[in-house]
C-alpha cells in the first residue's frame, strides 16, 4: 500500500470498516512512512478528544420540567385552536402585526440617515408589532430600549414606558417582537433605540388609535425602515 | 380489549405521555444538545418536539420501535424548524428578557471543562457545514455507527461516509498541528 492509497482509506481504518488484508497492509506501511503515521496520530487525536467532550446533562428534575412545560404548552396550544372556531375574530385582530426591518449595516457608517418612520393601527387589544433588525454580523452587547408614548402599554409591563435590555444578535434577521397595547384614543409613538459602541439606529413608529371594524386595518401591515 | 389495554385507555393523556416519555429525555437531550450550537436551543428543540408529540400520542403509542423514531423526529424537527431559524430570525421579546439582564447565548459546553484539543476542535467545526458537522459530532463525539445514522438522518450510507471523511480532514487541516503533539 502507498501513501495516496493510505490517504482514501485511513478514515475507514479508523472507524475500523477495512478488511483484515487491507488493515494489515495499511498496518505494515504506517511502520515505515513517518507522514502517515502523523497523518493517523492526528485523525485519531482529534476523535479522542471528540469521545470525551462533556455533556451537560438535566437533573431528573429539570427533566420533568421539561416534559410538563411541553404538556402544558401542546395543551394551551389546542385549546388555542379550539377556541378559534368559536373566537376567529378575536384572533385575527391579535394576528395582525408589522413587520419593520433595520439594516445592522448603520453601525458600520454611522448613525443619522438610519431614522425611518412608520405607522401601525392598535386598539385596546395587544397588536405584536415586530421590529426586525438584519445584522450583516453576529453582535453582542447590543444595546435595545424602547420608548412608548403615554398612550401605549407594552403588555406585561404595566405602566412603564421605557423598556431597555442588553442581548446578543445573530447573523441574519432579529426579530423584536412587541406585544403593544392602546391605553387611550388618540396619535401614540413606539420608538426603538438599537445601541452598538455608541452608535444608534433609530425607529420611529406611529400609532393610530382604531376600533377593529374600520377599513384602515389591513392584516400583515409590512413595513419597510 | 385487554384488561391492560383499556387501564390503559383510562389513563389521563399527560400521563400516558409521560410514562412513554420519560424514558427517553435524557438521550434526547443529549443528541439535541450536539446538534444545536447553545443549551438553551437544545432544550427548546427538544420541548418543541414533546409539544409536538404529545398532539400525536395516539400515532405515538402504535410506533413499534421508539427509540430510533424519536431520533428521527427530533432530527426531522431540527432540521425544519431550528436550522431554518438559525438561518433566518431570532425572536428578542422583552417579555422574555427582564431588564438589564445580559442575554448570552450559552454553548452546550462548560468552557472550563473542554481540553484545549477540544476548544480548538470545536472552534474549528464552525467551518463545516451543518451537514458534515451534525454527522462528525454524532458519530465521532457520541458513537452513533453510519448503519444507525443513516436511519435516523435518512441519509445514504455513502453520503454520511464521504461527509464524515471530507469533516474529518477538514478540522485536522484548520486546527494546530501542535496542539496534537506529545
Amino acid at each position: 500500500m502507498n501513501c495516496d492509497k493510505v490517504q482514501t482509506v485511513i478514515n475507514d481504518y479508523i472507524d475500523d470498516d477495512l478488511s483484515a488484508d487491507q488493515t494489515a497492509a495499511l498496518q505494515r506501511h504506517i511502520t515505515g512512512c513517518e507522514s502517515c503515521a502523523r497523518h493517523l496520530e492526528l485523525l485519531t487525536a482529534q476523535q479522542a478528544a471528540l469521545q470525551t467532550l462533556p455533556y451537560k446533562a438535566l437533573t431528573p428534575k429539570a427533566e420533568q420540567g421539561l416534559l410538563r412545560q411541553a404538556i402544558k404548552h401542546a395543551e394551551q396550544e389546542n385549546n388555542a385552536i379550539h377556541h378559534s372556531y368559536h373566537h376567529g375574530y378575536k384572533l385575527a385582530v391579535a394576528a395582525m402585526f408589522a413587520i419593520m426591518v433595520i439594516a445592522l449595516s448603520v453601525f458600520y457608517p454611522s448613525k443619522d440617515h438610519s431614522n425611518a418612520e412608520n405607522f401601525i393601527a392598535v386598539n385596546n387589544n395587544v397588536h405584536t408589532v415586530r421590529v426586525a433588525i438584519d445584522a450583516e454580523k453576529a453582535l453582542k452587547g447590543v444595546e435595545l430600549r424602547v420608548d412608548l408614548s403615554a398612550n401605549l402599554e407594552l403588555d406585561g409591563f404595566g405602566n412603564k414606558k421605557q423598556i431597555s435590555w442588553t442581548t446578543g444578535l445573530r447573523k441574519g434577521v432579529n426579530i423584536i417582537s412587541l406585544p403593544i397595547i392602546g391605553i387611550a384614543k388618540g396619535d401614540g409613538n413606539i420608538t426603538t433605540h438599537i445601541q452598538l459602541n455608541g452608535k444608534e439606529k433609530v425607529m420611529h413608529i406611529k400609532t393610530h388609535y382604531k376600533q377593529p371594524d374600520s377599513a384602515f386595518y389591513a392584516p400583515d401591515n409590512v413595513m419597510q425602515g | 380489549m385487554s384488561i391492560i389495554k383499556l387501564f390503559q385507555a383510562r389513563k389521563k393523556p399527560a400521563d400516558r405521555f409521560e410514562q412513554l416519555i420519560a424514558p427517553y429525555i435524557s438521550q434526547l437531550h443529549r443528541f439535541a444538545c450536539r446538534l444545536c450550537k447553545s443549551a438553551d436551543d437544545a432544550e427548546d428543540l427538544l420541548q418543541l418536539l414533546l409539544s409536538k408529540l404529545f398532539l400525536k400520542l395516539k400515532e405515538l403509542e402504535q410506533v413499534e420501535s421508539l427509540q430510533p423514531w424519536l431520533f428521527r423526529s427530533l432530527y426531522n424537527l431540527y432540521v425544519d424548524s431550528y436550522r431554518k431559524e438559525q438561518r433566518k430570525l431570532k425572536i428578542i421579546s422583552p417579555v422574555e428578557i427582564p431588564d438589564d439582564t445580559v442575554a448570552v447565548d450559552k454553548t452546550p459546553y462548560e468552557e472550563a471543562e473542554l481540553t484545549q484539543q477540544q476548544s480548538v476542535i470545536l472552534k474549528a467545526m464552525d467551518g463545516l457545514n451543518d451537514e458534515q458537522r451534525v454527522v462528525m459530532m454524532l458519530h465521532d463525539a457520541e458513537g452513533y455507527t453510519l448503519t444507525e445514522l443513516a436511519d435516523i438522518l435518512q441519509t445514504p450510507l455513502g453520503t454520511l461516509k464521504s461527509r464524515l471523511h471530507r469533516a474529518r480532514n477538514y478540522i485536522k487541516s484548520a486546527t494546530d498541528m501542535e496542539l496534537f503533539s506529545d
